[in-house]
């Protein structure tokens, strides 16, 4: 029977190439972008299934009203440890904080991030260890732990177990993403001994170059190295900690000990409301997100909007299934007919037709198959995945559910078809050799339904692209207020900036140097203060945002000074008296025209520092451009003690690439041990950009796959209008009709439809694009001319696809069909 | 006794107003005959062959097919009954054309659980009694009319039906393929013991069967 079944429909497949084509397409291509979210689900899932002791492993988390953090206070492990010994059984820490920097070993000093982690890691964990002794590996204190790949950059072919590496930590920021330094100094922690070898190629939300003992912190803060504070329960960004539990203890028996904690520590305490909860290892990856996260990952949410991004374009592909299904019942009338009359249940039929869509959606996985090993490519190669722990491997499970997954899309494709054409009565499609009576009336209805629909996805997409595209636009054009071509930018690194001044001022290609503690525009911050002013104007306090710059910088990077003056270089370089605001500032102190303030005095900061206002300057852009906010104050601080960076501005003439290699020469002959590190600052904006284009692209290849396949679909029934209109067709030119008239008959029952679609489209695409629309404050005026051109558009598309069925139709030699009949 | 109609009535209404297709009709059937059902186009020939294979209901009166009052089943047990014991063939053939000849032969068997082996042996066994093993593996489309009717009529005998219903058999063949069908039918009727029923515009074909129904109006005359 099934054998009887896969052959009929393979052979109908065959025989009505286009229906079969656009289906397979449609679904195949939909089906792709699914796998590929499922693929993503899936690889996050098996992030730490590589731990034995997963199932009783679970982190705590801290809880604040509306927000939870990863970490937790540093004592609570020892805590609950000592106290809950019959649950727990055993109680690793980490903290939060990178350490290191930079490790040297010998004459080679290679920048590396780690973590502080308790001796109990490699017991609870099962990180490979290469060589070393899981139980001893991280007690003494002023241990290390490297991994493999650590190692061979550091000691090469040499055996490391035992040797002594020096360790300086820079202060990493906590989100080790670009292991930007906190602060512009360094501290050499002392000399370290390589105790194990571990290797972490598994994926792991725990991330880490090297390992650290946990005991290494006491040392630290008798040297007064460190200020970690061990009984600190009221700061609870500290540590990450992870709990083994007994076996066969649920995790729920934590929940009242974790309340008993919680009231305990911080009842008494006001400023702190905070409870505890803990998380199972293997949720980490695929739940909600925490602040103060191990690692970056693909949070829920983001999961959450690519599946429903997913789901539309499948159920395009699958309206356009069931669509042509429908439109060609007729075809098959006369099989049904046959087949009942020869003893087929209802049931059969509809077995038969379902099996035959499931047939479709698994020839629609092959190809589908095909297509995600393109489109993995294309997505690991968006901006975002080089902070994701992603395992994009296949295995026999992912198969499965691969194939379940086509198979439930096949079946979803097809049961409304199905029951449709199991529910025809053999005497009506045997009888009226026409079929004429059939599918008429509801199923009319149901049909042009899911052709507006079509249209309704068409316009939306192609309305929100065109909106996305010129946001785009909008934002890489946008001026930032300064001018960063022809600038390069080098990271300081505890250098003094007027030895590197002097040096680079040298070469004649170089016009000017300037110093600052953050790039304007690039993401980076210096913190924010807090000002104070009583003026004639009235009474005003705010909090603004500052960036410390030298004499050069406002002339250096072309910021518009509209009042007052810059810095001069004869100011004292430690007591600060001056101060530069930007209009913004100027306006949200007090001063209506913002020239005014100009020569008033302000108070900044916990100590309220006086400050003379000297100058005025536009509201330039420093903050990243998809954040930034035209209203946000900034002040300008003469603190030669922040400057973190140096910008370069060279000729527009010279060649950028030896202007780098002649600062890079200058660079390593002051400095013998960091890595000369600069960036181009025009590639560097476009660059901050990349999360926003990954966002496009995603939308955009989305929008595309919509747009094709209602394309496809529109192109499915309008080939059916005109093939079901064969004889109509022939008579009609057989009695004088012109082509003209018959493209026109065949294709206006379309045009009612598309307007009720434009009708319907056009105020829900403002609507719900105005939403994300409003999150950027830069941002393009939504203008009815971009519906107008989205519905221009999707005309002429639609009825290209149309026309181009109907003209041939109407083409046709008559006498040839009625000869047929 | 085969089957019996009694007093069946069947209507439509249309604007209003009831318009009888199928008018008192009285007919006993018994096994072994050859009926030829004639009459005028529109008469009500092709409705009366429907609700005798169980294809159409009916809106008053009784049909006792065996042991069963047809008029009293449910509609799958009416179902199962005529899977089992009628066998159709009809005048455009409607074989099914994306199947080759010996899949045609098969469907039915598909539908009445038997085993693949048994299936074979059954086609293998019609291709045989019909002379078509050579057309086994053509689609319909690569048949003549009078071959694909050929066809038609062993799949309606495939699974050794008691009845065959036969609208217009012959009604899309020239003279000698209709002849050719017409002997079959004797012979099926005549060596095997199966009930025909035909309905026939020709008074020749009906001369093959044993007796002839007119149907005038829905009427039987
Ligand atoms: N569903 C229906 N609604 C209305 N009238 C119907 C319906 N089905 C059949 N009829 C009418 O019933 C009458 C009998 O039809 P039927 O098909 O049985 O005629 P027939 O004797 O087989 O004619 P022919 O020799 O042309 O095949 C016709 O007048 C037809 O129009
Ligand atoms: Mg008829």
């Amino acid at each position: 029977m099934l054998k009887n079944y896969i052959k009929v429909a393979f052979r109908n497949l065959l025989k009505h190439k286009l229906f079969s084509v656009i289906n397979v397409l449609g679904l195949s291509v939909s089906m792709a972008t699914c796998l590929l979210i499922i693929l993503l689900i899936y690889s996050q899932k098996k992030v730490d299934g590589f731990h034995e002791k997963q199932d009783r492993i679970v982190r705590i988390l801290s809880v604040e009203e509306n927000r939870s953090f990863a970490s937790t206070p540093l004592p609570l492990g020892k805590m609950l440890s000592e106290n809950y010994p019959h649950v727990i059984e055993d109680v690793v820490q980490i903290r939060s904080s990178f350490v290191g920097g930079d490790v040297v070993y010998g004459d080679h000093r290679i920048p590396l991030a780690g973590r502080y982690a308790d001796d109990r890691f490699f017991a609870v964990f099962d990180f490979n260890l290469v060589s070393g002794d899981a139980e001893t590996v991280l007690q003494e204190p002023f241990s290390i732990v490297l991994t493999k790949k650590s190692a061979v950059k550091l000691f090469g072919e040499t055996n490391p177990i035992g040797k002594s590496v020096k360790l300086n930590d820079v202060g990493l920021n906590t989100m080790g993403i670009d292991l930007i330094p906190t602060e512009n100094k360094e501290t050499l922690l002392g000399d370290f001994v390589v105790t194990g070898i571990t290797d972490n190629t598994l994926p792991s939300h725990i991330q880490f170059d090297f390992l650290v003992s946990m005991s290494t912190i006491s040392s630290l803060v008798k040297q007064g190295k460190s200020n970690a504070i061990f009984d600190d329960w009221e700061n609870y960004s500290d540590a990450y900690l992870y709990l083994l539990l007994k076996e066969g203890v649920s995790d729920r028996v934590l929940e009242p000990i974790l309340k008993d904690v919680a009231s305990e520590k911080y009842s008494t305490l006001e400023a702190i409301n905070i409870r505890f909860a803990s998380e199972k290892l293997s949720q980490i990856n695929v739940s909600t997100f925490h602040q103060n996260p191990m690692s970056l990952r693909l949070p829920i949410e983001i999961i959450y909007v690519l599946s429903f991004l997913g789901l539309i374009v499948l159920f395009s592909a699958c309206f356009n299934y069931v669509n042509l299904s429908f439109a060609r019942s007729l075809t098959r009338s006369k099989e049904i007919g046959v087949r009942k009359t020869m003893g087929a249940s209802r049931r059969q039929v509809f077995l038969q037709f379902i099996l035959e869509s499931i047939l479709v959606g698994l020839l629609s996985l092959l190809i589908a198959i095909g297509l995600l090993q393109i489109l993995t490519k294309v997505f690991l190669d968006l901006w975002i995945n080089q902070f994701l722990i992603l395992d994009f491997r296949f295995d026999i499970a992912l198969f499965l559910v691969f194939v379940l997954f086509s198979v439930l899309v096949g079946g979803m494709a097809g049961v409304f078809p199905a029951s449709f054409l199991s529910s025809f009565s053999p005497i009506k499609t045997l009888h009226n050799a026409t079929g004429m009576t059939l599918g008429k009336g509801k199923r009319i209805h149901l049909r042009k339904g899911l052709v507006v629909m079509q249209f309704c996805a068409s316009l939306f997409f192609i309305i929100t692209t065109l909106l996305i595209f010129s946001q785009l636009n909008y934002l890489t054009e946008k001026e930032y207020g300064f001018d960063q071509s022809n600038v390069i930018n080098l990271k300081l690194q505890g250098m003094d900036y007027e030895t590197l001044t002097n040096e680079l001022i040298q070469n004649p290609s170089i016009q000017g140097i300037s110093a600052c503690s953050f790039v304007p525009g690039t993401g980076g911050y210096s913190g924010s203060v807090l000002i104070e002013n009583n003026s004639s104007e009235g009474e005003s306090e705010l909090t603004s945002h500052f960036i410390a710059v030298d004499q050069n910088f406002i002339p250096n990077l072309k910021i518009q000074l509209k009042a007052g003056t810059n810095f001069s270089a004869e100011m004292p370089k430690h007591k600060e008296k001056f101060v530069i605001v930007n209009e913004a500032a100027a306006q949200l102190l007090g001063y209506l025209v913002p020239e005014t303030v100009v020569g008033e005095t302000i108070r900044i900061g916990e100590e309220r520092t006086a400050l003379t206002v000297i100058g005025l300057t536009s509201n330039f852009i420093f903050d990243l451009l998809t954040e930034a906010d035209p209203k946000d104050p900034l002040l300008l601080r003469y603190l030669p003690d922040k400057f973190a960076y140096v910008n370069v501005r060279h000729t527009p003439a010279s060649n950028t690439a030896s202007i780098i290699s002649f600062m890079e020469r200058q660079w390593k002959s002051l400095d013998k041990v960091h890595s000369f590190k600069y960036k181009v600052y025009e590639d560097e904006l476009k660059a901050t950009n990349a999360i926003f284009s990954d966002i496009i692209y995603i939308l955009g290849f989305i929008s595309f796959l919509t747009i094709t396949i209602s394309t496809l679909g529109l192109l499915g029934i309008a080939a059916f209008t005109a093939e079901s209109k064969r004889k109509e067709i022939g008579i009609r030119k057989v009695h004088g009709a012109k082509t003209k008239n018959i493209t026109f008959l065949l294709s206006k029952g379309f045009l009612p439809l598309f307007f009720i679609a434009v009708l319907v489209t056009g105020p829900l695409s403002y609507f719900v694009n105005t939403l994300w629309l409003e999150a950027f404050a830069y941002k393009v005026s939504f203008s009815p001319w971009i519906i107008v051109l989205g519905m221009g558009i999707m005309f002429a598309t639609g009825f290209g696809t149309i026309l181009s069925q109907t003209i041939t139709a109407a083409h046709d030699n008559p006498l040839k069909r009625l000869r047929e009949e | 006794m085969l089957l019996q109609l009694k007093n069946i009535f069947k209507w439509v209404n249309s604007g209003g107003q009831r318009i009888f297709l199928l008018k008192d009709i009285n007919l006993q059937v018994e096994e072994g005959e050859f009926i030829s059902v004639m009459g005028p186009s529109g008469s009500g020939k092709s409705t009366l062959l429907n609700v005798i294979g169980m294809l159409d209901t009916f809106d008053e009166g009784e049909y006792h097919f065996l042991d069963e009052s047809v008029h009293t089943l449910k509609e799958k047990h009416r179902s199962n009954l005529y899977k089992e014991y009628i066998g159709f063939v009809f005048q455009s053939y409607h074989l099914l054309d994306d199947l080759k000849v010996y899949e045609n032969l098969e469907m039915p068997l598909l539908y009445k659980k038997f085993k693949g082996s048994e299936r074979r042996a059954m086609v293998a066994d019609m291709l045989d009694r019909f002379n078509i093993v050579g057309k086994k593996d053509l689609f319909p489309a690569q048949l003549s009319g009078g071959q694909q009717q050929l066809v038609g009529v062993a799949r309606a005998l495939i699974a050794n039906p008691k009845l065959i219903l036969a609208d217009e058999p012959t009604g899309n063949l020239n003279s000698q393929q209709s002849e050719e069908i017409m002997q079959l039918f004797k012979r099926l009727n005549e060596e095997d013991g199966v009930t025909i029923i035909q309905v026939t515009h020709s008074e020749k074909n009906a001369a093959y069967g044993s007796r002839v129904i007119n149907l005038l109006d829905g009427r039987m005359v």
